[in-house]
């Protein structure tokens, strides 16, 4: 699982999200709008989710790549 | 070099702003004019603090002794029995603090406390409350005590006052990055703090993705001792194949999920016959990975008989694990989940971590630390659930008392130039040049190097191999585009020293004992091994271990016997497997 999108209809810029990712994934776009900068960072915590006051952000169970071959 | 660093002058630098950094800057703050937590994200967003759920409950005068006793013994005898009783006489006194300070701990109907039992727990019992919630708390009380955050800002290194790394003198600030804007920042500070959090590894694993051991491999340049890293090989637990992670598995343990193997028994307590599954984490671990290589796999996390208010305990303790099941159509009243353990090197309970004594100063002068950045001696290897927390609120505030104190009495020294720059030469040197992007070196280490032979059923050839790896990594140069992978660059380097000193340690410790196990050595050896570990390092920089007592001579609680205790979890990789 993984961030999946910010919708950016909703999202007003607020910059509050920069400061919920604890690995810096989000970063500000056009317009100051959030966007994912660093998707491979996300550790899928539901921070920037829960702190977004216009719930423009998703995390969704899409995984984005798997680091380790798990051997049990 | 060029210009436009940040200088700050600070009183007291705390690293870290977790649980334990924020306690240490409150009370530095009773003490210090200036104090300053350096955080690598975001105070009250970045570690496992904003994620973790209970706390070790009040102890009764009554209770004392019983409960010192059963922490010791727990812990398998390696416990400091002076900083034992140490956080269960204060841990009363800052939940008392946290109540006050209006801290959303889960109550009764009467308004008393709620407890529960948690993993490894006999008489003692947890008190629960939610992580973001009581991280808003802890950055919010800093603020109102005036303390200054430097946010976004990664450490990099100590600065010392001979300007020397290792240092025969004294600490005298950091420095570190803008993770932002790749700015050079140089703090010097009377007293220093380090409060990184646990030592791991960039697995996205337990949301501690950001916590890699700068504390304790900056420490460990600057000339500090630190101790330990032979545990730091403790196994966490994931749902498979990446799909989601869980933290807080020592709560739902203590909730009374139960662990079924591919055979649809309970199994836990073929290996741990009195706690069941309520067992260690570290040997829960080892547990799911002998009965997966003994084909009685896989194995579940079985939440099925959860009452209304052991779910509803769940859902609000841990957010953001249970939102995982939920969002990928998991309904875990109606079924188990498959799980498997995390294979990587970690410190998930302060396994490992600077060596502090009760004050939580360090082995050299102006340095401290607090919480899981420094080995946590009450738990000796691991003893129960919610000493973590525990020992973040005690030492954090201890560190904090001690570096504020110091801070009054010392003089603010002007760091040396040459030191300075030099650092910063060795800062910047990834940038823009060609070499290994740090995903790149982190998937080598988990894919390659730390597999379950050399982390958790560990043999002398399969460490050497894996130390001889992890040596020739180190010497590859790193790079990063931009400052943000300038920092995971930085990481992925205090990384690389963590598990150089982990396998080293493991090679040294001749028997087996919490998460540690050695093929060759599979019993418990309380005649030659209740000593410590320290790792430090010598002037030319190369790591250097030696055994440190265990000075039971001023300890009550003795153990009965020493003998040898067979390890109760046995397996052999087939030869020439990793």
């Amino acid at each position: 699982m993984a961030i999946d999108k910010i919708d950016l209809n909703l999202c007003d810029a607020c910059a509050i999200c920069f400061d919920s990712c604890p690995c810096d994934v989000l970063r500000p776009g056009k317009d100051g709008k959030a966007t994912i900068a660093y998707p491979d960072d996300c550790q899928t915590c539901y921070l920037c989710e829960d702190d977004c006051p216009r719930r423009a952000i998703a995390v969704g169970p899409e995984i984005p790549y798997v680091p380790v071959p798990y051997r049990c | 070099m060029p210009g436009n660093d940040l200088t700050i002058e600070t009183d007291v630098l705390v690293i870290g702003g977790g649980l334990a950094g924020c306690w240490a800057a409150i009370r530095a703050a009773d003490f210090a004019r200036n104090v300053t937590i350096m955080e690598k994200a975001v105070v009250a967003r970045s570690g496992a603090s904003a994620f973790t759920n209970s706390m070790l409950a009040p102890v009764s005068d009554e209770d004392m002794e019983q409960m010192v006793a059963e922490v010791v013994e727990s812990g398998e005898w390696l416990s400091d029995q002076d900083w034992v009783r140490v956080l269960l006489e204060e841990q009363r006194l800052r939940i008392g603090d946290l109540i006050k300070w209006g801290a959303p701990f889960e109550k009764n109907p009467d308004g008393t406390l709620e407890t529960t039992p948690g993993r490894g727990h006999k008489k003692t019992r947890l008190v629960m409350l939610n992580g973001h919630k009581l991280m808003d708390l802890m950055k919010q009380r800093a603020l109102e005590k005036g303390v200054k955050i430097l946010k976004r800002t990664m450490a990099m290194d100590l600065l010392t006052s001979d300007g020397k790394q290792p240092t025969d003198g004294s600490v005298i600030g950091a420095v570190g990055i803008d993770t932002l804007t790749g700015q050079f920042v140089v703090c010097r500070a009377k007293s220093t703090v380090i409060s990184t959090g646990i030592i791991d590894c960039k697995l996205r694993a337990d949301f501690v993705h950001n916590e890699t051991g700068d504390g304790p491999a900056m420490a460990l340049r600057a000339g500090a001792q630190i101790m330990g890293m032979e545990f730091c090989t403790h196994s966490r637990m994931n749902a498979y194949n990446d799909h989601y992670r869980f933290g807080g598995s020592s709560l739902l343990q203590g909730l009374g999920a139960r662990f079924i193997n591919g055979l649809g028994k309970e199994f836990i307590g073929v290996y741990d016959p009195e706690l069941k599954n309520r067992a260690k984490l570290a040997w829960v671990c080892m547990a799911i990975a002998k009965e997966c290589f003994e084909g009685r796999g896989p194995v579940y996390l079985d939440m099925t008989p959860f009452t209304p208010r052991q779910l509803a305990l769940a859902e609000s303790l841990l957010p953001s694990q249970m939102r995982n099941f939920e969002r990928t159509g998991v309904d875990v009243l109606k079924q188990p989940i498959r799980i498997t353990p995390v294979v990587s090197i970690a410190s998930p309970s302060g396994q490992a971590g600077l060596r502090v004594d009760t004050s939580c100063r360090s082995n050299v002068p102006g340095l401290f630390a607090g919480g899981s950045a420094s080995k946590n001696l009450v738990h000796g290897t691991y003893a129960i659930g919610g000493i973590n927390l525990a020992y973040c609120n005690t030492s954090g505030y201890r560190a904090g008392e001690s570096a504020g104190k110091a801070a009054a009495e010392t003089k603010q020294i002007a760091p040396d130039r040459a030191q300075v720059a030099r650092l910063k030469r060795a800062a910047m040197a990834p940038s823009g040049r060609k070499g290994w992007a740090p995903d790149e070196v982190m998937h080598r280490v988990h894919r390659d190097i730390l597999t379950a032979g050399v982390i958790m059923f560990k043999n002398p050839a399969r460490l050497k191999s894996a130390l001889k790896e992890v040596r020739e990594l180190a010497t590859e140069p790193l790079a990063a585009s931009d400052p943000h992978e300038l920092a995971k660059v930085h990481e992925v380097r205090n990384i690389l020293t963590m598990v150089e000193l982990t396998l080293a340690a493991s090679l040294m410790r001749t028997e087996s004992r919490d998460s540690h196990f050695r093929e060759d050595f599979p019993y418990r050896d309380d005649l030659n091994w209740l000593k410590w570990i320290g790792a430090s390092v010598t002037p030319a920089g190369k790591p250097k271990l030696e055994t440190v007592p265990v000075p039971y001579e001023r300890y009550k609680f003795q153990p009965k016997e020493r003998k040898l205790i067979p390890y109760p979890i046995q397996y052999k990789l087939k030869a020439g497997s990793r």
